[in-house]
């Protein structure tokens, strides 16, 4: 039996605002296999990147646990889930962010730098990582400058810089072209069979589907297991139906 | 669903782990990066702490050369004693022996004082008459322009003012002169009791401004048995041990002065002097600190989405909280060594200018208006990391409570 790196127990998300409460992630049970490949796919507004942000330790859950590697993540305070975040994960954010002021390989080396490690050898362990994802010749250029493409391998040689055991990413072909899509999702296919990391992809994207070892189908806040051949929930396949005759009755509209 | 057994709390204590090195290579990293906004910043430290620098050193600088005036040479662990009326209160050698026997006291020189009368060549000039020995003299701090301080029964030293009025301009072409000294010894009684002749050899000639006076050896009118002197000089083993021989001597019914009533004075001046040009750089540096805080101000609100990045990836608050002081310390430093640098230059300047034009006007002496102690660059030094610290408290802090997930979101 697969060894569990993560696993959510109960977790509920509720933001309360000037309208009111909303309730964002209702009952979320999973567990995550080490060394797998999941997405986390579902339709926009259905609560994947709270989920993601919950799974991250950045967002507290109102009720529930997520243990990641034996760890309860919120039994930490923000300090040390800071600390366990720089041990444990690498996030790929869907916008580039940088520290504009430094290189892209001061970038690629900051959780290097955070997690205590010195200039010298978190240089050169960046420009590993740069070198993996194809981009060491960029490494003292300013990360502004580069195409999307290019920042986004940049970015997913920042998760991977630390060798850190998970990879989150936040649907990092969002904002690219199908080409430079598919590169990255190449890329973090490679990492996970090549450096058995374990990846878990926020997309909305179905044709990834396919590449993954599980799916966690979120819809409406309700997350269901599905894994590798099987059928994909019928709210989600709805959902999907709904979008596509929306998108098709817009196209029919602009003729 | 399995549920986990165990929710194991993570016990180490965490400990900062990014190195102050790499914080301060970001900050420098992002100083630089906003070239203009740091630069202005930085000259508005260097002129707050520049002008702050500038005025104290010169109020330090015009109170040393104030001091060197008004106390010369002369020894601040010196007292001169006098009595306030030598018929009731004579100073005899019974008080002599009495302050000699005070605890701190190291030395007491005594001294007649007496009108005389020089004759040279015929002319016949009133004198102030000295009559003590070299101790005296020493502790008297007399600027020597010719000869040496050394009293014999029959030398003399005399005041550049009695030699012009004699006519010698020559100070060196005065020494080995034969001069008849005549002078009235009264009794501690009052009662006159002979006159003292002497014909003595200048052996010296100091300059004591306009006073004309002539110093003699005591020996030949202590011969006569006479103990009415007209002042002493006690000197105590410290500086600190003064104020209570002063307080003692004043017990005996005696009048005491010390150069130290002097620097006294002058201190309570250039103390005043001192907090009015403090108040004046005082403004400006309020100003910069101002500045300052703007810039940090304002880089934190650029840099939100940055500082929620830094969070993401690991930063804790004290990290961010660091990096932000860090800025501000750089800032500051900078701000304050160019400050420092500029006050210095100026002074060097300002000093070089009034040495030649003194020197056009015949004083040699190099004039040192301006003085950068090492109390002052310690304590500007100080001052200028607690401004840092200070401006960078209010940002930092915002910083570390800045939620990661809106400032992305901030972007």
């Amino acid at each position: 039996m697969t060894e569990s790196l993560i696993i959510s127990h109960n977790i509920e998300k509720r933001f309360t605002g000037k309208g009111g409460v909303v309730e964002v992630l209702h009952d979320v049970d999973f567990t995550i296999p080490r060394g797998s490949f999941t997405i986390i796919f579902g339709p926009s507004g259905s609560g994947k990147t709270t989920l993601l942000n919950v799974l991250s330790g950045l967002e507290p859950p109102t009720k529930g646990h997520i243990t990641i590697d034996g760890q309860d993540l919120y039994q930490l305070n923000s300090d040390e889930r800071s600390h366990f975040r720089a041990q444990t994960m690498g996030i790929v954010h869907q916008q580039n962010y940088w520290i504009k002021s430094l290189s892209v390989v001061d970038n690629v080396a900051m959780p290097l730098y955070l997690a205590g490690k010195d200039k010298r050898s978190a240089s050169l362990m960046a420009l590993e990582s740069l070198d993996r994802v194809g981009m060491k010749e960029f490494a003292n250029r300013l990360p502004t400058i580069l195409s999307g493409g290019q920042q986004q391998r940049v970015s997913m040689a920042r998760a991977l810089a630390s060798g850190k055991e998970l990879i989150l990413a936040d649907e990092p072909t969002g904002n690219l072209d199908s080409k430079n899509g598919t590169m990255i999702i190449d890329l973090l296919m490679s990492i996970r069979n090549d450096l058995n990391r374990t990846i878990i992809l926020v997309t909305h994207n179905i044709e990834y589907l396919p590449l993954s070892d599980k799916q966690l189908y979120i819809h409406d806040g309700y997350v269901t297991e599905g894994s590798r051949g099987e059928r994909m929930p019928p709210e989600i396949l709805d959902s999907l139906k709904a979008q596509i005759a929306s998108l098709t009755g817009m196209q029919e509209g602009k003729r | 669903m399995r549920v986990p057994a165990v929710f194991k709390r993570h016990k180490k204590r965490l400990r900062s782990v990014i190195r102050p090195r790499i914080l301060t290579y970001i900050a420098l990293k992002n100083l630089f990066s906003k070239r203009l906004r740091s630069a202005l910043t930085i000259i508005g430290i260097v002129i707050g702490i520049g002008a702050i620098v500038f005025l104290v050193s010169l109020a330090l600088g015009l109170r040393s050369v104030v001091d060197q005036q008004v106390i010369g040479s002369k020894s601040v662990k010196a007292i001169d004693v006098t009595t306030p009326n030598s018929a009731i209160i004579p100073l005899d050698n019974a008080r002599i022996n009495k302050i000699k026997g005070f605890a701190h006291v190291t030395q007491v020189a005594p001294a007649y004082i007496l009108p005389g009368k020089v004759s040279e060549n015929g002319s016949l000039t009133d004198v102030v008459v000295y009559a003590t020995n070299s101790t005296y003299v020493g502790l008297s701090a007399l600027k020597f322009v010719g000869g040496n301080s050394r009293i014999t029964n029959n030398s003399a030293i005399v005041s550049t003012s009695l030699l012009s009025l004699i006519g010698q301009s020559s100070p060196k072409s005065a020494i080995g002169k034969q001069l008849d000294l005549t002078a009235t010894l009264s009794s501690a009684s009052g009662t006159l009791t002979k006159p003292f002749e002497e014909k003595l050899i200048v052996s010296g000639v100091a300059n004591i401004g306009s006073g004309i006076a002539v110093y003699i050896s005591s020996a030949p009118l202590q011969a006569m048995g006479d103990d009415n002197y007209g002042q002493i000089k006690v000197v105590a083993d410290n500086r600190s041990n003064v104020p209570t021989i002063r307080s003692q001597i004043a017990g005996l019914g005696l009048t005491t002065a010390s150069p130290l009533d002097t620097l006294s004075e002058i201190n309570n001046i250039f103390t005043i002097f001192t907090f009015v040009v403090i108040g004046f750089g005082g403004i400006g540096l309020i100003i910069a600190s101002l500045g300052m805080f703007n810039t940090l101000t304002i880089s934190l609100l650029e840099r939100t989405s940055e500082i929620g990045l830094l969070i993401t990836m690991g930063a804790r608050k004290a990290d961010v909280r660091r990096l932000m002081i860090i800025e501000s310390l750089l800032l500051a430093t900078i701000g304050g060594l160019g400050g420092l640098f500029v006050a210095w230059l100026l002074g060097t300047i300002i000093d070089t200018i009034l040495t030649h034009y003194a020197g056009d006007h015949g004083i040699q002496n190099t004039i040192h208006a301006f003085l950068i102690t090492p109390l002052l660059l310690l304590i500007t030094v100080v001052f200028v990391f607690l401004i840092g610290w200070v401006v960078a408290l209010y940002p930092s802090r915002r910083a570390a409570r800045i939620n990661p997930i809106d400032a992305l979101r901030h972007e």
